[in-house]
């Protein structure tokens, strides 16, 4: 019955040349109902079932923990919910995040199909991740119409410019709040975002907490479970971790991007460890325990560092993107006293970094190859 | 005995595989030639229509390659000639009525080799096209472990023919006196009483028996005029047994194989034997490939078997579409990456149809390529290459080491479902025509 529908209103769209530049929308609605039919018309004549629907829900899947806890964790956080139960503090979170999300998709989805029918392809599956991410990299207090504004950003400048997903260079989900974070600083860092309602309550992150020496009210184990003010989904360490196992579990995520980043992290922050006799900077003090609970750090390194496009493409290349990643995270968090929240800026930096590092990885294999063909 | 393990590819678990036995299959009444599925042949014809013919008799050559003579399966008359668009040699119909042989010399020289027009089952990397008759080998490979879905069981067929292989290896090493190459399976010695050539082993591995691959771990193409050969087992056979009876050997092993099929197993055929003659097929939708599902061409069931390929497969076609398919568990979806719960059982239970299983996308690194590619080839870069048409770069990275045939698991692989052999089909196409 609804197949039916579809296909008659395909056959209306595809024999109509007004309508037929709209035909992008109706395959998205289509192939999301229904598995594509399309069949193979060359070697070789059979197909794995993987796909890139199945791969983008799949990440969508594993950003699910992160999502539940984080809603939870907008309640618990809030003055405004007295009685702290489950179920309150979960509602209460809804109703903050759940239109994030409507303004997300709404506003994403937009000009995803207007990019899609102006440019005659078919609506990729890539928006989805980044309809999914952007609202959880946000505090929860941020203004619906910044939300929008940044979406718009994050989508058009970060993705759509470049030609759409496969060819952008920078993460579009952090380029959305990037572009937040410097167009509407007092809304993006400081002590006052972090708790909605905004004017309730003002509470530092643990992270600006320990860069302005103040004293740490959350032990390492709140801040691993998540009970903690921060941006929607980074709260929780463990939840990423889920994330984290579904991603490496399905092959989705780099393990060498993320096994990399740890290493990159743990290192710089061992050596900036020993410095602590030379500088008051309470920054330098942090063990890397700590930088791995606190902030974004886990949730950029699990969902943010493995975007395939972005990061880099060669397997050797991506461990050094992952080492770099790792060390200007906690350069950027203990040198630079403005910006404590060194993850985003390092992965960004990182992404700009991808192509020279895939260059050089290249480079060396030929080579290699040109050394080897002498022979 | 040199032995290499490679880790990455996959052994595509398909329904139908052929059972292990051999048939004889009658002569047809007819035979067909299709001059137009070799590849980069422009056909010259040696006969017209009515003319006599005998086994081993001339029928056409190539005008870009005069020496090497494609002959004739049968003894009887050349019944019908179709041309195809700009005067290409479409089919050539032969009846088959006697059993006449055309006079062949089998004194071991090039001459008499091109002559019985077994030289065309030669191929040459790179480019997998007939050696022009010019070239020679830098070293001659023969893959005894053919690993593509449905492959001969080359063991299991030598244990039941006569065996000429070791006359095969004198006759190459008399005329081209150069190294010959034979890779088996790890662990089987079927082929290793072989003498004067070097002998190889490679796990079961799909792609590993492709020579490709095993060119590329025993001694790796450099350029374009670095020349290595090829040739399948049982054809090296029929050199041997030419060179021994000065008969041209006029039969071929098929293995017939797939689910869209009710009978399998290996079928020694006249050359030219149309499908029909001895293909089984079930009343459904289906496709009939010559060559393996990978790397395969369908064809219609009046044709014969392409020229070099020794596997027809049968496949049922699917165009189930499934109500949200992307967020089923997929118990019986098949796939090598884990993102089904196929994956749990090893995909035993799962279907595998001609369905592309998905929409056309930009290419994203996912390393589903990396997993089944092993050689050492940057193949997302490779392929941009092609793609640009930068033919600096694709030398650089290593294109005439290439074949449609190495890549085809990414294909199969790609969730993007970006056509990766064809693109390196296209490419090596590209530096060919740039000389």
């Amino acid at each position: 019955m609804l197949r039916k529908l579809l296909d008659n209103v395909e056959k209306k769209i595809l024999s109509n040349d007004k309508l037929k530049r709209f035909h992008p929308l109706h395959d998205a609605l289509d192939t999301f109902l229904y598995s594509k039919n399309s069949q193979t018309e060359h070697a070789p004549y059979v197909r794995d079932s993987i796909d890139l629907k199945r791969t983008m829900i799949l990440v969508v899947i594993a950003l699910l923990p992160c999502f539940v806890f984080g809603t939870y964790n907008v309640g618990l956080q809030s003055p405004d919910v007295i009685d702290k139960t489950l179920i309150n503090c979960f509602i209460y979170g809804l109703k903050i995040v759940l239109p994030m999300y409507l303004v997300v998709f709404a506003v994403g989805g937009l000009f995803e199909a207007l990019f899609a029918v102006i440019r005659g392809h078919e609506i990729n599956e890539g928006f989805l991740v980044t309809g999914f991410l952007i609202p959880l990299t946000m505090p929860p207090t941020v203004p619906l119409w910044m939300l929008a504004l940044a979406t718009i950003f994050g989508v058009v400048i970060g993705k759509e410019i470049f030609g759409g997903t496969g060819y952008n260079i920078f993460n579009p989900a952090l380029t959305a709040r990037a572009f937040l974070f410097f167009a509407y600083p007092s809304y993006m860092s400081g002590n006052k975002p972090w708790i909605a309602p905004m004017d309730g309550l003002s509470q530092a992150t643990p992270l600006l907490a320990k860069s302005s020496n103040l004293d740490l009210v959350y032990s390492s184990w709140d801040m691993f479970y998540g009970y903690i003010p921060g941006s929607v989904g980074e709260t929780s360490t463990l939840a990423i971790l889920f994330g984290a196992f579904i991603l490496l579990i399905t092959g989705i995520g780099s393990w060498r991007i993320m096994l990399s980043t740890c290493i990159g992290m743990i290192v710089t922050s061992l050596l900036l460890n020993q410095l602590v006799s030379l500088s008051d900077n309470p920054m330098l003090k942090l063990t890397a325990l700590e930088h791995f609970v606190m902030g974004g750090f886990a949730f950029g390194m699990v969902f943010m560092a493995t975007d395939p496009v972005s990061s880099s493409q060669t397997n050797s290349g991506r461990w050094l993107y992952g080492l770099l990643i790792g060390f200007m995270a906690v350069i950027i968090r203990c040198v630079n006293p403005a910006y404590p929240e060194g993850m985003m800026l390092a992965i960004l930096f990182a992404n700009a970094f991808a192509p020279l590092i895939d260059y050089s990885v290249l480079q060396k294999h030929i080579k290699k190859r040109q050394l080897l063909n002498e022979k | 005995m040199k032995s290499f393990k490679i880790s990455k590819g996959h052994n595509i678990n398909i329904s139908g595989k052929p059972s292990e036995n051999l048939h004889k299959q009658k002569k047809p009444g007819m035979v067909v030639f299709h001059p137009s599925t070799i590849k980069n042949l422009k056909t010259k014809l040696l006969i017209k229509e009515g003319d006599t013919v005998k086994i081993g008799s001339p029928l056409f050559y190539d005008k870009k390659n005069e020496g090497v003579y494609f002959v004739s399966s049968c003894s009887g008359n050349v019944e019908k000639i179709v041309f195809g668009p700009k005067r290409i040699v479409e089919r050539i119909e032969i009846s088959n009525k006697g059993n006449e042989y055309f006079e062949l010399d089998n004194k071991v020289t090039v001459d008499n080799l091109l002559k019985s027009g077994l030289w065309t089952y030669f191929r040459q990397k790179p480019f997998s096209k007939i050696p022009h008759y010019k070239s020679r080998p830098k070293e001659i490979y023969i893959s005894a472990m053919p690993t593509e879905p449905f492959a001969i069981n080359y063991s299991f067929l030598f244990n039941n023919i006569e065996n000429y292989l070791q006359k095969g290896v004198d006759v190459l090493k008399e005329i081209f006196n150069c190294e010959i190459n034979v890779s088996s399976f790890s662990g089987n010695s079927d082929f290793e009483n072989l003498k004067n050539v070097n002998h190889y082993s490679f796990n079961k591995l799909h792609p590993a028996g492709n020579v490709g691959v095993q060119i590329h771990h025993i001694n790796p193409i450099s350029d374009a005029n670095d020349l290595r050969w090829y040739i399948s087992l049982q054809d090296l056979n029929r050199i041997g047994e030419f060179f021994t009876t000065g008969k041209y050997p006029n039969r071929r092993y098929i293995n017939i194989s797939g689910n869209g099929l009710k009978n399998t197993g290996i079928y020694d055929v006249l050359i030219g034997t149309p499908n029909s003659e001895y293909l089984d097929l079930l009343d459904v939708d289906l496709r009939i490939i010559s060559g393996d599902v990978l790397n395969g061409k369908e064809i219609e069931n009046n044709k014969s078997i392409n020229y070099h390929d020794e596997i027809v497969s049968v496949i049922k076609t699917d165009h189930k579409r499934d109500f949200l398919g992307w967020i089923t568990p997929g118990l019986k979806k098949y796939s090598i990456t884990n993102t089904f719960l196929s994956k749990i059982n090893n995909n035993k239970n799962s279907e595998i149809s001609t369905k592309v299983n998905g929409s056309i996308r930009t290419i994203i690194p996912m390393g589903n390529w990396d997993k089944v590619m092993p050689m050492n080839i940057f193949s997302e870069y490779l392929i941009k290459s092609i793609l640009a048409e930068d033919i600096d770069m694709m030398e650089k990275l290593g294109i005439y080491e290439c074949s449609p045939e190495d890549f085809a698991l990414c294909s199969f692989a790609c969730q993007s479902k970006v056509e990766v052999s064809k693109i390196i089909e296209d490419g090596l196409d590209l530096m060919e025509s740039e000389g």
